[in-house]
């Protein structure tokens, strides 16, 4: 689980505020790969949010005559072990995991966000206790930050997507802190500044807009690493309350059910798989729509 | 009181503890084919050189090889190979007969159940060369009552020890300070069993765990920490049970217990060879190894207490009987088994399983399903249905907090249990917690029903998991406290006369299950899913594989 | 370069510290009494359990217990376990070589596959070569590792029968452990290389070299890879800490022993010790592979100078 799979994301310099977003889009739609993920996540966000209604079958009604039933053309992916409808539970199951991993980066983005703005602003010994602090946790490995606060917290899908926010904070502390350090030299930082606004203003009108186009890639990536570490907790025994349906912990027991149905754990596995591809194949969209460095024939 | 009381978890999530019900090759339970195969072998006493190295696929890693310290089930698979016991408990093997001589020929009890008198063999060496004597027997028990030892499983075992008296070289003398009839059942498991009184002296008391020393067939070879231990056979061994199939060194030269910690790798190493017999696999696929050619699903009964559900008696709203005995009649044991055990375990309605001295099979009649019923209790109580037919009472939610043993093979069984009770208004969360922090978190008593099952091999057991003083620090997870049953099991214990002490134990279990504190759901027994390449697996009376007389077939 | 490893060396001591009152304050928080776990199922009456929280003490104020804690540290001293009352070293010092073993052949693959995928991507931009390469390595990030692994058993274990499903002490039990592990890493590796392999293809000295008639091949492998890989080596120096989640995993489902699994277990058992000292160690590995990192740009990049 890349947990802290942190300074993945900024190898490219800070990209200043495209003036055209225009322009932008278009770079992104023609990325035919990008085009596809959005597409592909602009539908699991329309399942999340229409989540049971859609779904054919209530995904926690229980029938034990129908259980382990392969796909038919009455359940199209088939039955659990409980003869629940796979289909309904891989549908139902897109908002308590697309939720978790939202507000796992919620936490982590809101968090690096004010720390890494902080270290970065202010510089100095707010700077040094900052980044002491982000190396203490780097150097924490992720996966037993994690297990400890759930441990803490206890179980439960939110308990598990607090760990791993906190384990992702380092990643966007450093990459908002290098960005403000890049874009507190550029002109239009040092002319507002010559002309008397005030740091808050500063920050607010000229600088975080500038971070955001950052924030938001590493945004994208990092969502995939949440969902992969909310699956990995499940796998450790420390997810969701049964019977909620939640992708990470139905692809955990369908694999104890891998040989005798192969079908239970292929629909939420997939499911992840997708949503992961898709969410990588936006982030290299935006990242090469975003950045000019990588616009070159 | 018993030898692995600790959770046999099982991996996976179905449980995984599935069974066939016939009984193969030479496991325990009824008499004759084992008792034929047993006379007719023992006439060829001379045994080939040991050959062939057998690997146990093990879930869990043994923290301790010393029987006198370890409360693991994975421990005792290995120690039983490395130490003797006394004396052996093992019905079914000759008609008429129960307890064998092992380290001990002869033994004697008092009237009051507090001296317990045995003749030890004289041509015993351990595996150090050093020669067994009673002098051995009491430096073992005297390690295990020493607090350094923080022994487990067999200090409990031991019950009330008072002091070994030792009367020559080959008698020896174990006084109890109250009656403990419990005891000969007890003795005859691998916790008491002797270890070196050189090993001990040379390693301490907590150095022995990882320094195994004993009698047994097989000789510690090595640990390879959270890897595997590997034992070996020992070529001086002439000191089997006489029900054994042989005598003299045992038939394989090696076993390998290999740590795997995940049921489906355990299932694959065994379809692909590595591993040549497995323990506690998923449901399903021990269903598909009964049908697969190539393979043997061992099944040995085991006695204790079956898998069961322990409901709280002091935390609301289980703390009213009428909502217990409401949960009792709202469960479906057979839909379970249908659901996840089919054909393999059998449904349990009583807190004792079948095995168990005192067992009464009259009381499996007490709760059946009958969800009416258990709607009308809830009534009674005070619970009316509500919003979303959840049951209401003052406005509050009938609401349990059911807290799993993680990995423990209840995740399933406490979501079908969600959906039965959800029929008559009952809401359940369900959470993991991993042993050994759960323990912890059910003393304290923060749920409403936790999930445990107990070996034993005494009905004694009781004390452990009804006492009124186990309620904070032991595995009275319901928080039941009832000085009757208190008093009856220690009138059970009174005696080692097995027909003086079903009556009071029966009385205890009667009283236990009117209270409702515990639901039973099936009856386990011990699997091992093998390549058929291995044969002749016997079994104790806890469902420990004994690899004495086992061979590999080329 | 003596001196700059020293002063790292130094500045990582305050990091080193940090991580350990971490660790103890966060354990501290747990709720859950380690005696009481270490006593359970022993018949222990509650006066035992709390002499034996005393003996460990453990019922001092925690500044008390920390310092005490970090005066047997310098002396070198981790404690004892309290579940196999063995020297916390020592069990680390066991199970540690499986681990680091795994490691490194994770990042030997992840590095083939990485770089190769990201390499080609590079020279062909854009093309179906480009996508597939592209894509393989994001499929390693994709699958949950648990589910990878056990894939990963089924078809080259259990059907073709190539290679074990246990992960023995060889170099064939090691492969698909490593190929589960690092196929994910693969991903990052491989974005990052192609990025920066087109960065520096369109700077002035790449031109020059195409201007000097080398082909294609010998300009990327010659010229800008060099650069291209700085980044790279940066961020398996950060991966060290997911290097050892993703061990949890594989350590599980492989039956590997190693610190991964360790940790878990300690954790789930409260011991103390052990979890201060997995995670101490960790924290070092870290820390020093990021200095050994820093050191290797100087081998990489002429430019960086350690004064």
């Amino acid at each position: 689980m890349n947990v802290q799979a942190t300074s993945a994301a900024p190898p490219a310099p800070a990209p200043p505020a495209t003036g055209r977003p225009s322009w932008a889009w278009r770079r992104f739609a023609r990325h035919r790969l990008a085009a596809a993920g959005a597409v592909l996540l602009l539908v699991v966000f329309a399942l999340a949010a229409a989540g049971p209604m859609v779904a054919p079958y209530s995904p926690e009604r229980v029938s034990i005559m129908d259980r382990l039933r392969p796909p038919d053309a009455v359940h199209w992916l088939g039955t659990d072990q409980f003869g629940r409808d796979v289909l309904s539970r891989v549908v139902a199951g897109a908002r308590p995991t697309c939720l978790a991993a939202v507000i796992a980066i919620g936490i982590a983005a809101g968090a690096g966000v004010v720390l890494g703005a902080a270290a970065g602003y202010a510089g100095g010994a707010v700077d040094g206790a900052v980044m002491r602090a982000m190396d203490i946790m780097l150097a924490f490995p992720g996966i037993l930050l994690a297990l400890v606060v759930v441990t803490i917290l206890g179980t439960g899908l939110l308990n598990v997507m607090i760990a791993v926010g906190v384990s992702l904070i380092p990643a966007f502390t450093r990459l908002v802190r290098g960005a403000m350090l890049s874009i507190r030299q550029r002109e239009f930082v040092v002319s507002a500044r010559a002309i008397g606004c005030g740091s808050v203003r500063i920050l607010g009108r000229h600088i975080l807009p500038n971070v955001w186009a950052q924030v938001a890639v590493l945004s994208t990536t990092a969502l995939g690493w949440a969902i992969i570490a909310g699956s990995t907790l499940n796998f450790l025994g420390f997810g969701v309350h049964p019977p909620t349906p939640e992708w990470g912990a139905d692809l955990n027991t369908g694999r104890e059910y891998l040989n005798a149905a192969w079908w239970m754990s292929t629909a939420p596995g997939t499911a992840i798989v997708l949503v992961i591809l898709a969410i990588n194949f936006v982030g290299d969209g935006v990242t090469e729509a975003l950045d000019p460095a990588l616009r070159r024939p | 009181m018993t030898t692995q009381h600790t959770p046999r978890p099982a991996t996976s999530a179905a449980g995984a503890r599935v069974t066939r019900r016939t009984l193969l090759a030479g496991a325990l339970g009824t008499g004759g084919a084992a008792l034929l195969g047993a006379t007719r072998t023992r006439t060829a006493t001379s045994a080939p050189a040991p050959q062939g190295r057998l690997v146990f696929g093990m879930w869990q890693s043994p923290e301790s090889l010393d029987p006198g310290t370890s409360g693991l089930i994975s421990s005792g698979y290995i120690s039983l190979n490395l130490f003797d016991p006394l004396i052996w408990h093992l019905p079914g093997m000759r008609q008429g007969q129960e307890y064998f001589p092992g380290l001990a020929l002869r033994w004697e009890v008092s009237g009051d159940a507090k001296r317990y008198t045995f003749h030890l063999r004289r041509d015993v060496k351990f595996h150090d060369g050093t020669p067994f004597t009673a002098e051995a027997v009491k430096a073992t028990l005297e390690h295990i009552v020493n607090p350094e030892t923080k022994s487990r499983s067999a200090i409990t075992a031991l019950g009330p020890y008072s002091h070994t008296e030792v009367t020559g070289d080959d008698v020896v003398t174990i006084v109890f300070k109250e009656p403990n009839g419990a005891f000969l059942n007890n003795v005859a498991t691998s916790g008491l069993s002797p270890i070196s009184p050189t090993a001990l002296k040379r390693y301490g008391h907590q150095g022995v765990s990882q320094h195994p020393v004993g009698t047994g067939p097989f000789k510690f070879q090595e640990w390879v920490l959270g890897n595997h231990v590997t034992i070996v056979a020992n070529p001086d061994y002439n000191w089997a049970p006489p029900v054994a199939h042989h005598q003299g060194s045992p038939h394989l030269a090696e076993i390998t217990f290999r740590i795997i910690p995940d049921a489906s790798t355990r299932f694959n190493a065994l379809r692909t060879g590595e591993v040549l017999i497995a323990e506690n696999l998923a449901p399903t696929d021990v269903q598909a190894l009964q049908h697969a050619s190539g393979y043997t699903v061992f099944a040995a009964p085991v006695t204790g207490m079956p898998y069961s559900i322990m409901v709280n008696a002091k935390r609301p709203p289980t703390d009213d009987l009428r909502v217990r005995q409401a949960l009792q009649f709202a469960t479906n044991q057979e839909a379970i088994i249908e659901a996840l055990y089919k054909g393999i375990y059998e449904p349990a309605h009583n807190i004792f399983l079948p095995g168990t001295l005192s067992y009464d099979p009259t009381l499996d009649k007490m709760y059946r399903y009958d969800a009416g019923r258990a709607k009308s209790l809830l009534e009674e109580a005070g619970w009316k249905i509500g919003a979303g037919g959840v049951r209401q009472k003052d406005g509050r939610p009938l609401r349990l907090v059911f807290i799993n043993i993680a990995n423990f093979g209840f995740d399933q069984i406490s979501q079908l249990l969600q959906a039965q009770w959800q029929d008559v208004g009952i809401q359940t969360d369900i959470s993991a917690q991993s042993f050994p922090t759960v323990a912890e978190t059910y003393n304290r008593g923060d749920h409403n029903l936790a999930d445990f099952f107990y070996y034993s091999v005494d009905p004694f057991l009781m004390r452990a998991l009804y006492a009124c003083d186990q309620v904070t620090h032991g595995f009275n997870w319901m928080h039941y406290c009832d000085p009757q049953v208190d008093a009856l099991v220690t009138k059970g214990n009174a005696t080692a006369d097995p027909s003086k002490r079903i009556a009071p134990f029966r009385q205890a279990v009667r009283r236990v299950m009117e209270a409702a504190v515990v639901i039973p759901i099936y009856q386990q027994r011990a699997v091992f899913d093998a390549s058929d390449r291995v044969q002749a697996l016997r079994f104790t009376v806890n469902g420990f594989p004994i690899y004495y007389d086992a061979t590999l077939r080329a | 370069m003596g001196a700059f490893i020293g002063r790292r060396l130094l500045a990582s001591l305050p990091i080193v510290f940090g991580v350990t009152a971490l660790v103890f304050l966060i354990l501290h928080l747990i709720p859950g009494d380690p005696a009481q776990i270490m006593l359970f199922g022993t018949d222990a009456t509650p006066d035992q359990i709390v002499s034996l929280r005393r003996s460990l003490g453990l019922d001092r104020p925690l500044l008390v217990q920390y310092g005490d804690f970090v005066w047997r540290l310098v002396h070198g001293d981790l404690g004892v376990s309290f579940i196999s009352q063995r020297r916390v070293a020592e069990e680390i010092g066991l199970v540690f070589p499986a681990t680091a073993t795994l490691a490194l052949a994770t990042m030997v693959v992840a590095a083939t596959v990485g770089l190769g995928a990201g390499i080609i991507g590079a020279m062909y931009r854009g093309s179906w070569i480009d996508l597939a390469g592209t894509g393989f390595s994001v499929l390693g990030v994709a699958v949950p590792n648990f589910w990878l692994s056990v894939l990963l058993i089924l078809v080259f274990a259990v059907r073709l029968g190539w290679l074990p499903a246990l992960s023995e002490g060889g170099a064939r039990g090691l492969i698909l452990p490593s190929v589960s592990l690092g196929w994910g890493f693969s991903a990052i590796i491989t974005r990052l290389c192609r990025a920066n392999l087109l960065e520096a293809l369109g700077q002035p000295y790449v031109s020059t070299a195409y201007a000097k008639g080398l082909r294609a091949g010998a300009v990327v492998v010659r010229h800008a890879l060099k650069n291209a890989l700085i980044p790279v080596v940066t961020l398996l120096g950060l991966q060290v800490g997911n290097l050892l989640s993703g061990a949890v995993v594989v350590e599980t489902i492989f039956g590997r022993q190693g610190l991964g699994s360790l940790a878990v277990r300690a954790i789930q058992a409260k011991d103390f010790p052990m979890i201060q000292g997995v995670v101490l160690v960790v924290a070092l590995v870290y820390l020093l592979v990021n200095l050994a990192v820093d050191v290797a740009y100087a081998a990489l990049d002429p430019r960086v100078r350690y004064g």
